[in-house]
């Protein structure tokens, strides 16, 4: 902050509150975010796997309950930085930790379906010029990244002529909205608390 | 306590003729298959594809039988789950659709373990930079990242033995262990991503006084786009195409 100019006239802004401003520091909290969370998504991958040996077919179910879970990563990112194109960044960056370091099955298909959710989950916030973030933005955020993931996720694994096409749809669309939208509203209200993210975009609106 | 760590499947295996092959394009190519694998809705074409990739794996990407077949345990999980479902939610082709699945579960499986095992992650992420001209900024952010990634098991039980400490001893289960309760691990996780958005902000402040993000940068030990690599990638996409196109 230079001075007292900005404290006295309010028609002068901060050059990096704009959403296409990157800085350094944003990029490496947005890969770092997507690191963790690759890890965190690589051990939901897991858990899942021994869920869906254990429940056997219903297991393939299972995966719906989870889906919001791997929603997360995109409100938190766009959230603190406040930048455009920071959620799809942070969901490829852990789709492709995912990958290429952690060795998941998906396999490399595993971009394609973090672009889609990443795509999803950072719409509602770029419609609000990265400027709105109350807890309806965040519930549809983790709607519309799950809406969009479950079509790619039906093409690639065939559902479509499955009698349980709707009762997935709605499973899987809860799960966003609950885990990857309002869980992650509460997320970034907590972190916001601590006062690390004070040097972001989000700590500079008040 | 036992100490948590993460190891790439590049450090267990010897490199064989595939650790040659440019990162970049490699990936390129991996992606190409699992693509084109998309479209096949037949079980006899992914397992004639399975079997080659084996014998390759085996042969040119020298990895051992038994952690190939440990490697393919999840793999088969995968598969099998999505050969049951279609199996018990079609009625007329879903033995047929489940196969199909579960087959393209395997190729992509050991495509992805030969690609694994062939590809150290730092060179990829320099390939990935110089090859495809990906942000440095990105790409070593990235490798940051990973190291950090690293330390996290580290950090967990650090923090652990604190919360411990601070709690007054474990909550014990029926045979004695410690317990992690809910609540105790929702503030662990919450706890290791504060430490690590913090340091985030360090890693970030290093690399730009370090002149990090400055142009033009110069380049230790180059990755070379040889015409071999480029011949080889076209040729694998290729053929992976026109084997996954529908003929009939």
């Amino acid at each position: 902050m230079t001075g007292s100019l900005q404290h006295t006239s309010p028609k002068i802004r901060n050059p990096y509150d704009s959403p296409w401003r990157w800085q350094l520091k944003d990029l490496v909290l947005v890969v770092v975010l997507g690191v963790v969370f690759g890890f965190i998504y690589w051990a939901l991958v897991q858990a899942w796997n021994g869920l869906a040996i254990v429940m056997g077919p219903a297991g393939d179910l299972a995966q719906h309950f989870l889906q919001g879970g791997w929603l997360l990563v995109a409100p938190l990112a766009v959230a603190i930085t406040r930048k455009a194109g920071s959620g799809i960044l942070a969901e490829m960056l852990a789709a492709t930790i995912e990958f290429v370091f952690l060795g998941s099955p998906v396999g490399p298909t595993l971009l394609l379906s973090g672009f889609l959710q990443g795509l999803g989950s950072e719409l509602p916030f770029a419609i609000g010029r990265y400027k709105r973030f109350g807890i309806s933005r965040y519930a549809i955020s983790g709607f519309l990244g799950a809406f969009f993931i479950f079509w790619f996720t039906a093409i690639r694994s065939g559902w479509f002529g499955q009698d349980i096409l709707v009762l997935r749809l709605i499973i899987h669309c809860s799960s966003g909205i609950i885990l990857g939208g309002i869980l992650a509203y509460f997320l970034v209200r907590a972190i916001k608390a601590t006062g690390v993210v004070d040097n972001y975009a989000i700590g500079r609106h008040r | 306590m036992t100490t948590l760590s993460i190891e790439h499947p590049s450090t267990l295996v010897e490199p064989g003729a595939l650790a040659r092959w440019n990162p970049s394009v490699k990936l390129i190519s991996l992606f190409v298959i699992s693509v084109a694998l998309l479209f096949v809705w037949e079980p006899v074409r992914p397992a004639i594809l399975w079997v080659v990739l084996v014998i390759v794996a085996l042969t040119v990407g020298n990895v051992p039988p038994k952690w190939l077949v440990m490697a393919h345990i999840p793999f088969l999980a995968f598969g099998s789950g999505l050969f049951l479902v279609n199996v018990l939610t079609r009625p007329e082709d879903g033995v047929w659709i489940g196969a199909a699945l579960a087959g393209r579960t395997l190729v992509i499986g050991v495509a992805s373990i030969l690609f694994l095992t062939s590809t150290d992650p730092v060179e990829l992420m320099r390939s990935l930079n110089q090859n495809l001209k990906l942000p440095a900024s990105m790409t070593f952010a990235i490798l940051a990242g990973y190291q950090l990634l690293l330390g996290l098991p580290r950090e967990w039980q650090t923090i652990r033995a604190a919360q411990l400490m601070r709690a007054g001893g474990a909550r014990r289960s029926r045979s004695g262990k410690p317990k992690l309760t809910f609540t105790e691990a929702r503030r662990l996780v919450f706890t290791v991503l504060i430490v690590t958005l913090r340091r985030s902000e360090r890693i970030a402040t290093s690399l730009e006084s370090r002149g990090f993000g400055l142009h033009p940068r110069t380049v230790y030990r180059p990755i070379r786009l040889r015409p071999c690599d480029v011949i080889l990638g076209v040729m694998v996409s290729a053929l992976s195409i026109a084997y996954c196109w529908p003929w009939m």
